[in-house]
């Protein structure tokens, strides 16, 4: 933990030319859906918030669990274990909503548990496994200790056409 | 003479005096009887018979009388006529009562004279009723009466008919022939005469015809045709008028005649029939007269016949007794003389007196008997008196010879000297046995007193037994109550227990109760650590975002963030601690639940315990009181055994007491002499050898006096000898 703490103030103070990228450069938020950990770019995240009320959108595909207001803004919200085609969890305590912000659209993601803010630095991090079945959305998986995260291409996460949909789903609601 | 003859003819005498009294009464009686009995059965019947004829005559007459009245009606009539036929068969019958009865010559040739008088008027009778019966009609008074009005009418009304023609005005006369006199009487009359039935309807025809010719004359006189109306009258009207006369004339003659019979019938009744029944009357009367005669002879007669009975009695009573009375006063006073001196020597006898002697002269049976108890005297004063003296003296030797086998006194005197005699003998062989008895007796006491003695030694070491017994009963009671006491308090401290495990149970839901208080303050806790984390995260994201001048703060966040990962961690170790205890202290309850289970068995069994150790110790105290008893009884035993042997001891005592008595006896019977020195046999020679051959029971006693007796008791006495044969050895064993 130690370690990990430290290296930000290192990675500070070995970039402290170039401020905004290097702050964010190399940072992820870790958390679980399942058993596996995944990891998205800090640069993405606006706020990590506790699961609220969602209201349910009809005619949606199944991921697309509806809206949320947050603080008088309507966003959508994906469940990530859905998305993942992983059969559907009830929610529980641990249960958090990632607000991201892709494309300028704010998107809430339901994941099982946050874990931490950390920084993967880019050697540790080894390009994905070539053709998975989620492959597309994969950017690539950073190592960590003895763990290993799969680091989220969100825009490729969430792709055009759902992207549309999202959109067009916000906009009706606001 | 002798007493019979004496009595026998006093007593006759005194009985033909009665028989004559009594003759006389009964003749007088039976003469008396024969006058009532004329009266009752002949004179009283004949005038019963008599008045019931003349009653019935009269009724008859008066019957006749009734069906003169010419006003009664045609029932009525018949109804009369029946009634005299009822009244016949009841004179009738008086008749023959009468002339059933005993008559005298007059009365009978008086009574044929009414039979023929009676006969004459029943004649005279049926004539009359044969008049009557020819009647046919109600009321025929009457009757004729209206028939002769309603003629008058009618040729009243032709006349009224012949003046309206004449003056030529309209008749106002009744034209309706149903509405005039005779047609309403017609109509309402009911005749029962068949003849004048038909006179009555021959009205019928012409009368109408009348009345409708009225109105036919009636109705020209209106058309004012007189002329015409004349010839209708003339021609029509006094033609029918004539009609209708015929026809009241037909019914006048019927009617006439009844009145007619009527008139022949009240001829007869007052004229010949009233003379024949006056006849008979006067006749009845005769033969009441008669019948008052006799009546009065024959009272005359018996009342005659009753004072002479009486008169003859009278004197028959008197003349008996004053002739029963002198006689039985001879005759007592000739009985009771010689009966008073047997009597006194009779007393003198009973007082033991037997010097007296009556020596009466005469040859009645007073003088007989006299002589036989003179005799009498003579032979008791002599033999019995004598012999008594002999055997007061102790001779028994003395023997009476009885007169014949039926003299029983000399016989039970006779019986009396044998009887003792043997009694003696048998006295003499029952003491000889009791001196060999009266030794056994004082062995075998001597034996008991011995048995005794060893009873007693044995009672004691018993009484000493039971001593101890009661000692360790007592004690074994003394421990089972100490036992009780003991099972009480564990008893006690058990439910003790049971109380402590109670409220450890409770204490450890309190403990259950707070570990789940703490798990809900523990999960406010980790929730707060949650959401500490998630706005560390959040600072962090925020720290990056800021980039360079967030460094500081993404520290912060981190140190935040770990923070509440620690405290989560805390958190969570606390709740599994807690879940732990929890836990224990539900198995703690489990085990307590159990141990309180066991000791309500300890419980139980500890008041079972109790119970038993109760029982045990009510035991041991009925066991106790029943050592005491069995104390109490030995002593009584022993009472008894102590007894027993002084008992012994004075039976040994009591035993030499009856030898030196039997001596004594022995010594008492010496001076009886029994028999003629010539004659006396072995027999209380020498008892004791006698005794030791036949053992000391009742074997020696058979002496020659009463033999079948004594062996019948000897067979029954030897049968119990075993029992009493104990010997000393035997003794020992009971």
């Amino acid at each position: 933990m130690l370690e990990d703490k430290s290296r930000p103030w290192s990675a500070g103070d070995l970039d402290e030319d170039d401020e905004e990228e290097d702050t964010q450069q190399g940072r992820f938020l870790t958390f679980q859906v399942g058993r596996e950990h995944y990891a998205i770019a800090i640069s993405h995240v606006t706020e990590i918030i506790r699961l609220q009320k969602i209201t349910g959108v009809p005619d949606m595909p199944e991921f697309l669990r509806g809206v949320i207001n947050l603080r008088g803004r309507v966003i959508p919200v994906v469940d990530v274990r859905l998305r993942f085609r992983l059969p559907f969890q009830e929610y529980g305590e641990r249960t958090c909503i990632i607000v991201v912000d892709v494309e300028e659209k704010a998107v809430g993601l339901v994941v099982d548990r946050v874990d931490e803010v950390l920084s993967i630095p880019p050697d540790q991090i080894e390009p994905p496994p070539p053709s998975a079945g989620g492959g597309r959305y994969i950017q690539g998986l950073g190592k960590v200790g003895e763990e290993v995260k799969i680091l989220l291409d969100l825009e490729r996460l969430l792709k055009r056409e759902e992207w549309e949909i999202l959109c067009q789903a916000t906009q009706a609601q606001a | 003479m002798k007493i019979f003859g004496k009595l026998m003819s006093a007593f006759a005498l005194s009985a033909s005096v009665a028989a004559l009294v009594g003759i006389i009464a009964w003749v007088g009686l039976y003469r008396v009887g024969s006058a009532t009995d004329e009266m009752a059965d002949l004179r009283v019947p004949a005038t019963e018979a008599l008045f019931g004829i003349m009653e019935t005559q009269y009724a008859i007459q008066s019957g006749e009388r009734t069906l003169l009245i010419p006003s009664l009606s045609l029932e009525a009539r018949k109804k009369q006529m029946e009634e005299f036929s009822i009244l016949w068969p009841k004179a009738g019958e008086f008749f023959s009562r009468y002339d059933a009865l005993e008559k005298s010559p007059a009365e009978a040739e008086l009574w044929s004279r009414f039979m023929l008088s009676w006969g004459e008027w029943k004649t005279e009778h049926q004539k009359l009723i044969g008049v009557v019966a020819l009647v046919r009609d109600d009321n025929i008074e009457i009757l004729e009466g209206t028939l002769q009005a309603r003629r008058l009418d009618h040729v009243r009304w032709v006349a009224a008919l012949d003046r309206s023609v004449r003056e030529g005005r309209p008749f106002t006369g009744q034209l309706d022939p149903t509405r005039c006199a005779l047609g309403s009487w017609l109509g309402e009359f009911k005749a029962h005469n068949p003849d004048l039935v038909e006179a009555l309807e021959g009205f019928d025809g012409p009368h109408k015809r009348l009345h409708q010719l009225g109105g036919e004359i009636n109705d020209l006189l209106r058309k004012g045709a007189p002329g015409q109306a004349r010839r209708l009258f003339e021609r029509e009207v006094l033609p029918t008028l004539k009609e209708i006369e015929g026809s009241f004339d037909l019914a006048l003659l019927i009617v006439q005649s009844d009145i007619e019979l009527m008139r022949a019938a009240a001829e007869i009744a007052f004229g010949s029939g009233q003379k024949a029944l006056k006849h008979s009357e006067s006749l009845i009367d005769e033969l009441a007269g008669v019948n008052r005669t006799l009546t009065e002879a024959s009272r005359a007669q018996a009342s005659s016949t009753a004072f002479w009975s009486n008169l003859l009695n009278g004197l028959a009573i008197l003349g008996g007794v004053a002739l029963a009375l002198l006689l039985g006063y001879r005759l007592a006073r000739k009985l009771a003389l010689p009966m008073g001196r047997v009597v006194e020597m009779l007393q003198e006898m009973e007082k033991g007196h037997l010097e007296g002697r009556l020596a009466l002269d005469g040859e009645d049976e007073i003088a007989q008997m006299a002589s036989a108890m003179d005799g009498f005297a003579e032979n008791l004063q002599q033999e019995v008196v004598g012999t008594l003296g002999s055997l007061s003296r102790g001779d028994l030797t003395c023997d009476i010879q009885p007169r014949d086998k039926d003299d029983e006194f000399r016989w039970a005197l006779k019986k009396v000297i044998e009887d003792l005699r043997t009694l003696l003998g048998q006295i003499r062989g029952i003491s000889d046995n009791l001196t060999a008895g009266s030794g056994h007796l004082a062995d075998s006491s001597q034996a008991l007193a011995q048995g005794a003695t060893e009873q007693a030694s044995s009672l004691e070491e018993i009484s000493a037994s039971m001593t101890e017994m009661a000692a360790r009963i007592r004690q074994s009671a003394d421990h089972a109550g100490s036992a009780r006491e003991i099972s009480g308090r564990a008893r006690q401290a058990a439910d003790r227990g049971t109380d402590r495990l109670r409220e450890m149970i409770d204490a450890m839901k309190e403990i259950d109760a707070s570990g789940r208080s703490i798990s809900k303050i523990i999960k406010t806790i980790d929730e707060i650590a949650f959401q500490t984390n998630l706005l560390a995260l959040n600072a962090a994201v925020e720290a990056a975002r800021a980039g360079k001048h967030g460094k500081g703060f993404a520290v912060v966040a981190e140190e935040v963030r770990n923070l509440a990962a620690r405290c989560t961690q805390a958190a969570r170790e606390t709740a599994g601690i807690i879940e732990t205890s929890v836990a224990k202290a539900e198995n703690g309850t489990v085990i307590a639940d159990r141990a309180g289970s066991a000791l309500k068995e300890i419980t139980e069994g500890v008041a079972q315990v109790t119970g038993l150790v109760e029982e045990i110790a009510a035991a041991a105290q009925e066991q106790a009181q029943g050592v005491e008893q069995i104390t109490a009884g030995l002593a009584q035993i022993e009472k008894v055994t102590q007894q027993s042997t002084a008992s012994a001891e004075e039976t040994a005592s009591a035993s030499e007491q009856l030898t030196g008595l039997v001596k004594q006896l022995r010594h008492m019977l010496g001076r009886f002499t029994l028999e003629k020195p010539s004659e006396r046999p072995a027999l209380p020679a020498e008892p004791e050898t006698r005794a030791a051959t036949a053992g000391w029971g009742w074997g020696g006693l058979a002496p020659a006096a009463a033999p079948d007796s004594l062996a019948a008791m000897e067979k029954s006495l030897g049968s119990s000898t075993p029992v009493i044969a104990l010997d000393d050895s035997d003794f020992g064993k009971y």
